[in-house]
C-alpha cells in the first residue's frame, strides 16, 4: 500500500503578518483548500513554516528574527497537523525570538506516551523522502518552476529516484560494499602479523583508486554541469549579439547575410560530415586504389575457391598429402600437429564474413572516388565558413570601434565561455572515453580517465580479495552489485521516460497552442528546441505549465500519496492557461491547499467554485497587530483587497 | 489519485518491468541467485531486509556455483 501523507490543519502563535493566532482545520478532509490572503498577510512565511516542519530543517535566525510578531513575543509557535497513514502527528515548530533558534516536537497520538518528543518523528521511509530539496516539490511556488528547468540543480532525476525509491537501491550497494570490507577486515584478523603488513598495503592501495574514482566521477559530473551551463548561456549570448546587430541599421542587412551564410555552411559541412563518414566506413569508398585492390583480392579468392578451401578442411586434406605447400616433408608428428590446430583455422563465421566482403567488393557500384570527394567538399566548405565567420567577426569588429560598448562586452563574454567550453570539453574526454586509442592519444592514466581508474580499482579489489582469500566473496559481491546497479538504471530511465510522456500529455492540454514539449529528463527538463521562443528562452507563464505538467506527472503515480500545497498557484499565468491548470490540475491530487491572493480568482479558483469538497478560507490583516479569518465562498467572492502597495482588505 | 502504476505488493510498475528485463531469464545455473535477488531488490524497495539477506544472495552467487554472467568483469 502506499503510504498517505495529508494535512490535517495548522495553527500559528504569535507569528508575524495576518497570521498571528491563526487556526486552520481541515479535520473534515477537503479535497481542495483555497486560502485566500492577500500580499503581506503571510504566505511565504507559511509556506516556510510548513517546509520546516515537514523537513525538520532548523530556521536560520534570521529567518525566525523575521517572524516575530511583535517586540514584546519572545516565543512563537506553528503547529503542523498531518496524519501519516491515518495516525495523527502534531509537528511543533518552536521559535525562540530571543535566542533565535528554532526546535521541533512531536506528538503521535497513537505512541505509548501520547506525549510530545522532542525533534521531528515521522515513520522513516517518510523522512527519507521529506528532503529539503524534495518538499519544495509539493510544498511549491512559482519561483521554483525556473529552478525545475534550471540546469546543474539534478532536481529531477534526483526526485524521481527518491520519489520511486530506487535510492534504495543505492543503500544496497552499500550494504554489499560494507559486507565486503566486513569479510576482508575478518580475513585480515587471522592472517600472521608478517603478512598484516602486506595487506595493510594493498589495502591502502585499494583505498587510494578508490578515493581517485570518486574525485574522477565528481569531476566528471560538474564539468557535465558546466558544460550545460555555458552552452545555455553561450546561446543566450549568441542571440543577444545577433540582436543587437540587428538594431543598428548600419549592420542589420550584413549581418542577416552573413547569419544566413554561416547557416548553409553548416548544413552542407553536417551532411558532408555524414557522407564523408559513411564513405570511410565502406572501403571500396574509400579510394579508387584500395577499391581495385579489393576487386583483384576477391577475384584471387574467387579463383582459389577460396576461403572454402583455406577452412578447416584444407588442413585435413593438407595432413593427408606427403609433401606441406612448403615441400616439407611431412611426418607423423607434424600431420598429429596439423590436424589438432586444423581447428583454430577460419570458423564457419568467418567464411562467412570473407565470403560476405566478396559479394560486397563484387557487387558493389561504387567508384572509389566518394570519400575523397566528400573530403574535398568538406574542406572548401570549412574555407568557406571560415571566411564568413571572419567576415561576421570584422563586422562586429567595426561595430565595437563604432561605439557600441555593450556588443564589445558581449563578444568578450562569448569568447571566453568558447574558450572555458573548450577546456570543459577536452577535461569530458580525458575523464571520460574509454577507446584505448583515444586513451593512448590523450596520454590518460588511471590518475585521470575514469575508465582507467575502474580497471586499476578492479585490479587492486583482486589482489588484496586474493590475499585475504576472500576473492569468490569479492567477486560475487561484484556480480551482484552489477546486477543490482543494471535494475536500477532500467527502472529509472522506465520511470523517467513514463514521467515525460505524462508531462507532455498534460503540456498537450495546458499549452495546446505551443509547441512546447519536454525532450529529454535529465539532470533538468530539456526543453525540445521547437518550444523555446526565438531567443531561446520560456516565458514565465511557460515555465510554470512545464513545471506543473511535470509534477503532477511525477507525484500523481508515485508510491506515496503526497498533498500539493500550491503558493499563488495561477499569477503569472494568462487566463485561458490558468483555466486548464484549474481543470487539469485538481482532478491528480487526492488534497490540495492553494493560497491565492484576489487577482488569482479570475480564470483560476473560480474554476472551483462549482466544485464539491472545496473550503474555502479568507485570511486577512485586521489592524496592525490583528488577523482576520472567514470561512466560506460568499468571503471568498466578495473579498476585496487592494495588492503590493497597501496590504490589507475587507468583505464588503 | 490513480495508483495504476503500482502491483499488489506496492512496487512501481517500472521497477518490476526493470527486474524482469535484467533478472527475468537466468540461465538455468543462475535461476535461484536471480530469484532470491529479486526477491531481496523487492524487500529492498519496500525497506524490509538485513545483512543477512545480502550475505546469503552473496553467496549464492559464488564463482562455480552459479554462470559468470553478469559479473561486471570488462
Amino acid at each position: 500500500m502506499p503510504m498517505k501523507l495529508r494535512v490535517t490543519g495548522w495553527r500559528y502563535e504569535n507569528i508575524r503578518g495576518g497570521i498571528r493566532d491563526v487556526t486552520i482545520d481541515l479535520r473534515n478532509d477537503p479535497r481542495w483548500t483555497l486560502v485566500q490572503m492577500p500580499n503581506g498577510t503571510g504566505k511565504t512565511t507559511t509556506m516556510t513554516l510548513l517546509r520546516a516542519a515537514l523537513t525538520g530543517v532548523e530556521l536560520t535566525p534570521s529567518e525566525v528574527s523575521d517572524m516575530r510578531s511583535d517586540d514584546g513575543a519572545t516565543e512563537g509557535l506553528f503547529e503542523l497537523w498531518l496524519d501519516i497513514d491515518d495516525r495523527p502527528h502534531r509537528i511543533q515548530v518552536v521559535l525562540d525570538f530571543v535566542a533565535q533558534t528554532c526546535s521541533f516536537n512531536t506528538t503521535r497520538a497513537q505512541e505509548q506516551s501520547g506525549g510530545s518528543e522532542p525533534g521531528l518523528h515521522i515513520p522513516l521511509s517518510l523522512k527519507r523522502l521529506l528532503t529539503p530539496e524534495f518538499v519544495k516539490l509539493f510544498v511549491f511556488d512559482g519561483e521554483f518552476a525556473k529552478e525545475i528547468r534550471a540546469v546543474g540543480k539534478d532536481r529531477t532525476t534526483t526526485s524521481i529516484r527518491t520519489l520511486y525509491r530506487l535510492d534504495q537501491l543505492d543503500r544496497l550497494r552499500k550494504d554489499i560494499t560494507k559486507l565486503v570490507a566486513e569479510e576482508q577486515a575478518r580475513a585480515a584478523e587471522v592472517s600472521k602479523a608478517s603478512q598484516q603488513q602486506g595487506l595493510t598495503r594493498l589495502s591502502n592501495a585499494r583505498d587510494e583508486a578508490e578515493t581517485v574514482l570518486k574525485s574522477l566521477q565528481k569531476k566528471q559530473s560538474e564539468n557535465a554541469r558546466e558544460q550545460t551551463e555555458k552552452r545555455a548561456r553561450l546561446e543566450v549570448v549568441d542571440h543577444a549579439i545577433s540582436d543587437r546587430n540587428a538594431q543598428d541599421e548600419r549592420y542589420r542587412k550584413r549581418r542577416a547575410e552573413l547569419d544566413a551564410e554561416l547557416e548553409e555552411h553548416e548544413k552542407q559541412i553536417r551532411e558532408l560530415t555524414t557522407s564523408a563518414l559513411a564513405a570511410m566506413r565502406t572501403p571500396a569508398k574509400v579510394s579508387p586504389v584500395l577499391l581495385t585492390r579489393l576487386r583483384s583480392l576477391g577475384d584471387r579468392l574467387t579463383t582459389l575457391q577460396l576461403p572454402k578451401t583455406i577452412s578447416s578442411e584444407f588442413f585435413h586434406e593438407l595432413a593427408r598429402s606427403k609433401h606441406c605447400v612448403c615441400d616439407t616433408l611431412i611426418g607423423e608428428k607434424e600431420r598429429a600437429a596439423i590436424l589438432a590446430g586444423a581447428s583454430r583455422y577460419l570458423a564457419e563465421d568467418q567464411i562467412t564474413v570473407i565470403n560476405r566482403m566478396k559479394k560486397t567488393v563484387r557487387e558493389s557500384d561504387a567508384s572509389g572516388e566518394e570519400f575523397g570527394e566528400a573530403a574535398t567538399e568538406l574542406r572548401k566548405r570549412l574555407r568557406l565558413r571560415r571566411g564568413a565567420q571572419q567576415s561576421l567577426d570584422s563586422l562586429q569588429q567595426e561595430q565595437v570601434a563604432g561605439g557600441d560598448v555593450e556588443l564589445e562586452a558581449l563578444l568578450k563574454e562569448q569568447a571566453e565561455l568558447k574558450r572555458r567550453l573548450e577546456d570543459v570539453s577536452k577535461s569530458i574526454d580525458l575523464l571520460g572515453t574509454s577507446d584505448r586509442i583515444r586513451q593512448m592519444v590523450l596520454q590518460a592514466t588511471w590518475k585521470t580517465n575514469v575508465a582507467l581508474c575502474r580497471a586499476e580499482l578492479k585490479l587492486r579489489e583482486q589482489k588484496l580479495a586474493t590475499a585475504t582469500n576472500t576473492f569468490n566473496f569479492v567477486k560475487a559481491a561484484r556480480r551482484i552489485t552489477a546486477l543490482v546497479e543494471k535494475v536500477a538504471e532500467d527502472a529509472l530511465d522506465r520511470l523517467r521516460e513514463s514521467v515525460r510522456v505524462s508531462t507532455n500529455a498534460k503540456l498537450e492540454r495546458l499549452a495546446a497552442s505551443e509547441p512546447l514539449r519536454v525532450a529529454k529528463i535529465g539532470t533538468a527538463l530539456e526543453l525540445s528546441s521547437e518550444g523555446h521562443n526565438a531567443k531561446g528562452g520560456v516565458s514565465e507563464g511557460q515555465s510554470l505549465s512545464v513545471a506543473y505538467a511535470f509534477l503532477t506527472s511525477l507525484l500523481s503515480e508515485a508510491p506515496y500519496k503526497l498533498p500539493f500545497i500550491v503558493d499563488s498557484p495561477a499569477v503569472s499565468l494568462d487566463v485561458q492557461v490558468r483555466r486548464e491548470v484549474g481543470e487539469i490540475i485538481p482532478e491528480l491530487f487526492d488534497q490540495m491547499i492553494m493560497f491565492v491572493i484576489s487577482s488569482e480568482r479570475d480564470g483560476f479558483a473560480d474554476a472551483f467554485y462549482a466544485r464539491e469538497d472545496v473550503r474555502f478560507i479568507t485570511i486577512w490583516r485586521d489592524g496592525p497587530d490583528g488577523s482576520h479569518m472567514e470561512e466560506g465562498l460568499e468571503a471568498f467572492r466578495s473579498f476585496h483587497s487592494v495588492e503590493v502597495a497597501a496590504p490589507g482588505g475587507k468583505l464588503q | 489519485m490513480t495508483m495504476s502504476g503500482d502491483t499488489a505488493n506496492g512496487l512501481n510498475a517500472a521497477i518490476e518491468q526493470a527486474l524482469e528485463e535484467v533478472l527475468g531469464d537466468p540461465d538455468e545455473t543462475d535461476i535461484e541467485v536471480y530469484g532470491r535477488l529479486r526477491t531481496l531488490i523487492r524487500n529492498c524497495v519496500a525497506d524490509n531486509y538485513d545483512e543477512s539477506d545480502v550475505r546469503a544472495v552473496i553467496q549464492l552467487a559464488f564463482p562455480g556455483e552459479a554462470a559468470d554472467e553478469g559479473s561486471g568483469d570488462d
